[in-house]
C-alpha cells in the first residue's frame, strides 16, 4: 500500500469510527453515513480494513433483511460481540458501515463476526473486497426492473461476486431452481423445505420454465410457493439438490430439520412459507458455524421477526395487521396475497404501496411494470369482502385486479392514502391488512394508524 | 381472431406477457395459440390475425433466432399481409439483422433494417413519451440493447425517452402492421389508442376491457410524466 493509499484509508477510518461515535450520543446509531464517508475517502476501504473472524454477508432477493436482523439478535443474545447493517441498509455505505463497525480505531477487529446484508447486484464489486467467509442466499426472483433487470442477471452478478472469493462457504436454498447452482465449484452446505401441501398453483409469472442444462421444461416434484421447490427435468434428469438441512415437519410453533446427526426441532419464526425457509438458513448457517441444535432452538425462541416489518393489534375483534412489501416486487407482492388468501376469515385489505414522481424522490420514481406481474388472482376469493388501493397507481392495481376476475364492486380507489380509511368497512369483517410500500413505510404506518382507530370507534365487540 | 403468442415460457420479462392477456380479455371472438419454443409455430401452416412476442433474457435470443429462423420467409409474407407482428423489449432485437455482442456477431431474423449492439453493463433505463397516429404513447425502457436503424420506417416519435440511436427522435420500426419497439410492460394496457388503432386494423371492433379505467389511467400517466421537473431519466444503471 501506498503512502497515499495508506493515508486515504487511516483518513477514512478514523473519520468513519468519529461519526459512528457521534451518531451513538445523538441516537442515530442506525444511519449508514460513517460507511458512505470511509468509502468516499478510501474506494477500495472494504478491501483495506480488517475484517472480523467471520464476514457473513447475506443476499438474496427476498428475505435477506429478515435472516440478517435475526442473525444479529441470536449473536447478541448468545453474547457474542457482533456488527451488522441490520436495518436494511444493504447498499455500499451499509455493508462499509458494517465492517467499519467491526473494528476500532487501529483497525483491530473488536468483534467476533460482522453480518453484512448486501444487495445482490453490488456483489460483483463487494465481494472482491469484503472476501466475506459464508454467503448466505435466500433466493433469486424478478424484482425492480430498471435496477436488478430480471433473474438471470441477478444470478451472473452474484455468480461473479461469489467466484472473486478466494475460501468461501455458500449457505444455499436448494429449493431455488435459479440459485442453488450457482459457483458450482465452491464449499456449499444445502438447506430446503419439504412439501408443506400446499396448492400447486400455477402462477401468472413463473421464473423456471427451462432447464438450464438441455433448455427443455423441467417438472417440479413440489413447489412450497412461486418457483421454489423442488424440479427434475424429465430428458435430461437434472434436479434439485440433496439437502443437508431438511425441514421435514412443519407444525404450529416448531419446526423439524433433519440433518446428518439426527433431527431437532427449532422454534418456528413467523407464519408464512418463506420464514419457514428463513429459519432453515439461519440453522443451516448456524450448524455450519459450530452452534448445537440446543443452543440454536434457544436463540431462536427469543428473537421476535423485527418489527418494522410487520405490526398488528386486535381492537374489538378484528385484527388489523400492517404488513410490509418491497414495492416493485411483484414476486413479493403475490407471495404476502396468496399468503392472505390462505388466512381463515373475512378479509378486508388496504393497500398503501405508492411511490412518488417528483424530481426529489430520485431513484424510487415509479415503474408500472411489476404491478401488471402481480398474482392479483389470490384475491379473487369470496372470503376477501374489499380491496382499497390508495396512491399513484391506483388504477394500474385496480385494472390487474379486474383482469384477475376481481369484480369492480369489491374495489375502492383513492390517490391519496389517507382517505383510504373512510372507505374501510368493519361489519362483519375479522381482519384488515395494511400492506404499506417498505421503501414509504410512513405513509403505510399513517393509515394503519387511522385503520386501528376507526376500528376502535365502529368494529364488532 | 387468431393470435398467436409465441415463446410464453421465457417471454415473459417486465410483466410483457399481460399485454397476450390483455388482447384475450378485450377480443370476444378469439383464439389463443401459445406455442412454446419447442412446438412448431401455429402461423407456419395457418393464417394468423397478430403475433405477439415479449422481452426475453438476451441469453434466450439465440434460441428464439433459431426457433423462427425456419419461418423467416412465412414471416415476411404475414407482414406483407398486414398481419400484426408485435415485439415488444428485447424481442426487437430478433427481428432485425443481427445482434452484436462483445464483438461476436449474430445473425437474426433479418425482417427488418436495423441492427442491435449491446452492452451488457449498462443499461438504459427510462420513462417514455412518444407519439403515434396523432396520440400520445407512453411507456418504459429498459434495454441493454443500442438499436440502430438501418433505414428502416420508425414506429413511434419520441418525446422523451430514448430514440434509436442513430435516430433518437424515433423509436421502434414499423412496417405495415408489425411494430419493433424497445417499451417494456403493459404496453397495450396502457396505451389504448395503440392497441384501438391495432384492432382496427384487423377488423375487430370490440370495446377495449375496463376501458374507461384503462383511459383514465393512461391520461393520469400521461399527465405525470410530462409535468415539469418529472424524473423520467433512469441512464446507465447496472455495474
Amino acid at each position: 500500500m501506498s503512502v497515499l493509499s495508506k493515508a486515504k484509508f487511516w483518513t477514512g477510518l478514523w473519520a468513519g469510527r468519529f461519526f459512528i461515535w457521534y451518531f451513538g450520543l445523538t441516537g442515530q446509531r442506525k444511519d449508514d453515513r460513517p460507511g458512505y464517508l470511509a468509502r468516499r475517502i478510501d474506494s477500495t476501504f472494504m478491501k483495506d480494513v480488517a475484517k472480523a473472524k467471520y464476514v457473513v454477508a447475506v443476499c438474496g432477493t427476498n428475505g435477506k433483511t429478515g435472516i440478517t436482523s435475526i442473525l444479529a439478535s441470536m449473536y447478541d443474545l448468545a453474547g457474542r460481540k457482533w456488527a451488522s447493517n441490520n436495518w436494511g441498509a444493504n447498499d455500499f455505505s451499509g455493508e462499509a458501515w458494517a465492517l467499519l463497525d467491526s473494528v476500532n480505531i487501529f483497525n483491530k477487529p473488536t468483534k467476533e463476526v460482522t453480518i453484512v446484508e448486501g444487495d445482490e447486484i453490488d456483489t460483483k464489486l463487494v465481494y472482491p473486497e469484503m472476501q466475506p467467509n459464508y454467503v448466505i442466499i435466500t433466493n433469486i426472483a424478478r424484482d425492480s426492473i430498471f435496477r436488478n433487470a430480471y433473474p438471470e442477471y441477478v444470478r451472473d452478478h452474484m455468480e461473479s461476486g461469489i467466484n472473486s472469493i478466494k475460501d468461501v462457504t455458500l449457505i444455499l436454498n436448494g429449493d431455488d431452481p435459479i440459485s442453488f447452482d450457482i459457483s458450482p465449484e465452491k464449499k456449499r452446505v444445502y438447506y430446503g423445505v419439504c412439501d408443506m401441501g400446499y396448492p400447486q398453483n400455477t402462477y401468472g409469472i413463473n421464473e423456471f420454465t427451462i432447464c438450464p442444462k438441455c433448455g427443455s421444461e423441467p417438472e417440479y416434484i413440489y413447489r412450497n410457493y412461486r418457483h421454489i421447490g423442488r424440479f427434475k427435468c424429465p430428458k435430461c434428469g437434472y434436479g434439485s439438490p440433496e439437502i443437508d438441512y431438511l425441514v421435514t415437519e412443519v407444525r404450529d410453533n416448531d419446526i423439524v430439520i433433519k440433518e446428518k446427526e439426527g433431527s431437532f426441532s427449532y422454534p418456528r419464526i413467523g407464519e408464512e412459507v418463506h420464514n419457514v425457509y428463513n429459519t432453515a438458513a439461519i440453522v443451516a448457517y448456524m450448524r455450519t458455524v459450530g452452534f448445537s441444535p440446543e443452543e440454536i432452538s434457544d436463540l431462536l425462541s427469543k428473537v421476535e421477526l423485527p418489527k418494522n416489518r410487520m405490526m398488528k393489534g386486535t381492537v374489538n375483534g378484528i385484527e388489523v395487521l400492517c404488513e410490509t412489501i418491497k414495492s416493485q416486487n411483484s414476486t413479493a407482492t403475490s407471495v404476502m396475497y396468496e399468503a392472505i388468501s390462505r388466512e381463515e376469515g373475512e378479509k378486508e385489505i388496504v393497500m398503501v404501496m405508492d411511490e412518488e414522481f417528483s424530481k426529489e424522490e430520485g431513484p424510487l420514481c415509479e415503474v408500472g411494470t411489476y404491478i401488471y406481474d402481480i398474482d392479483y388472482e389470490f384475491l379473487n376469493d369470496e372470503h376477501i369482502k374489499k380491496i382499497i388501493l390508495a396512491g399513484d397507481r391506483c388504477l394500474d392495481h385496480k385494472i390487474r385486479a379486474m383482469m384477475a376476475g376481481i369484480p369492480e364492486e369489491k374495489m375502492v380507489v383513492t390517490r391519496k392514502n389517507l382517505d383510504a380509511v373512510q372507505y374501510v368497512d368493519v361489519e362483519g369483517i375479522d381482519k384488515i391488512y395494511v400492506l404499506r410500500n417498505y421503501f414509504k413505510q410512513t405513509n403505510g404506518t399513517k393509515v394503519y394508524e387511522e385503520v386501528l382507530k376507526k376500528v376502535a370507534q365502529g368494529g364488532k365487540k | 381472431m387468431v393470435f398467436e403468442v409465441l415463446f410464453p415460457e421465457f417471454c415473459t420479462m417486465y410483466a410483457d406477457s399481460i399485454n397476450a392477456r390483455y388482447i384475450e380479455q378485450t377480443v370476444k371472438d378469439i383464439k389463443v395459440i401459445r406455442t412454446k419454443n419447442t412446438e412448431r409455430p401455429y402461423f407456419a401452416d395457418h393464417d394468423v390475425d397478430m403475433i405477439y412476442v415479449g422481452a426475453m433474457p438476451e441469453i434466450r435470443q439465440k434460441l428464439a433466432i433459431e426457433r423462427l429462423r425456419p419461418f423467416r420467409g412465412r414471416l415476411i409474407e404475414l407482414t406483407l399481409r398486414g398481419r400484426i407482428i408485435l415485439a415488444t423489449g428485447s424481442a426487437m432485437d430478433i427481428f432485425g439483422k443481427y445482434i452484436k455482442l462483445n464483438g461476436e456477431v449474430t445473425e437474426a431474423l433479418g425482417l427488418f433494417d436495423y441492427h442491435v449492439e449491446q452492452d451488457l453493463t449498462k443499461r438504459r433505463n427510462s420513462m417514455f413519451v412518444g407519439e403515434f397516429g396523432g396520440h400520445n404513447i407512453v411507456g418504459y425502457q429498459a434495454t441493454f440493447s443500442k438499436i440502430v436503424s438501418d433505414g428502416e420506417r420508425p414506429a413511434f416519435n419520441t418525446v422523451i425517452g430514448h430514440g434509436n440511436v442513430n435516430d433518437e427522435t424515433h423509436e421502434g420500426f414499423m412496417r405495415n402492421n408489425a411494430i419493433m419497439t424497445s417499451l417494456i410492460g403493459p404496453l397495450l394496457v396502457m396505451n389504448p389508442h395503440l392497441t384501438r388503432h391495432l384492432l382496427d386494423q384487423i377488423g375487430v371492433s370490440d370495446k377495449l376491457a375496463f376501458e374507461e379505467d384503462v383511459i383514465a389511467s393512461y391520461e393520469y400517466r400521461l399527465q405525470q410524466l410530462t409535468a415539469e421537473g418529472a424524473h423520467v431519466d433512469f441512464n446507465n444503471h447496472g455495474v
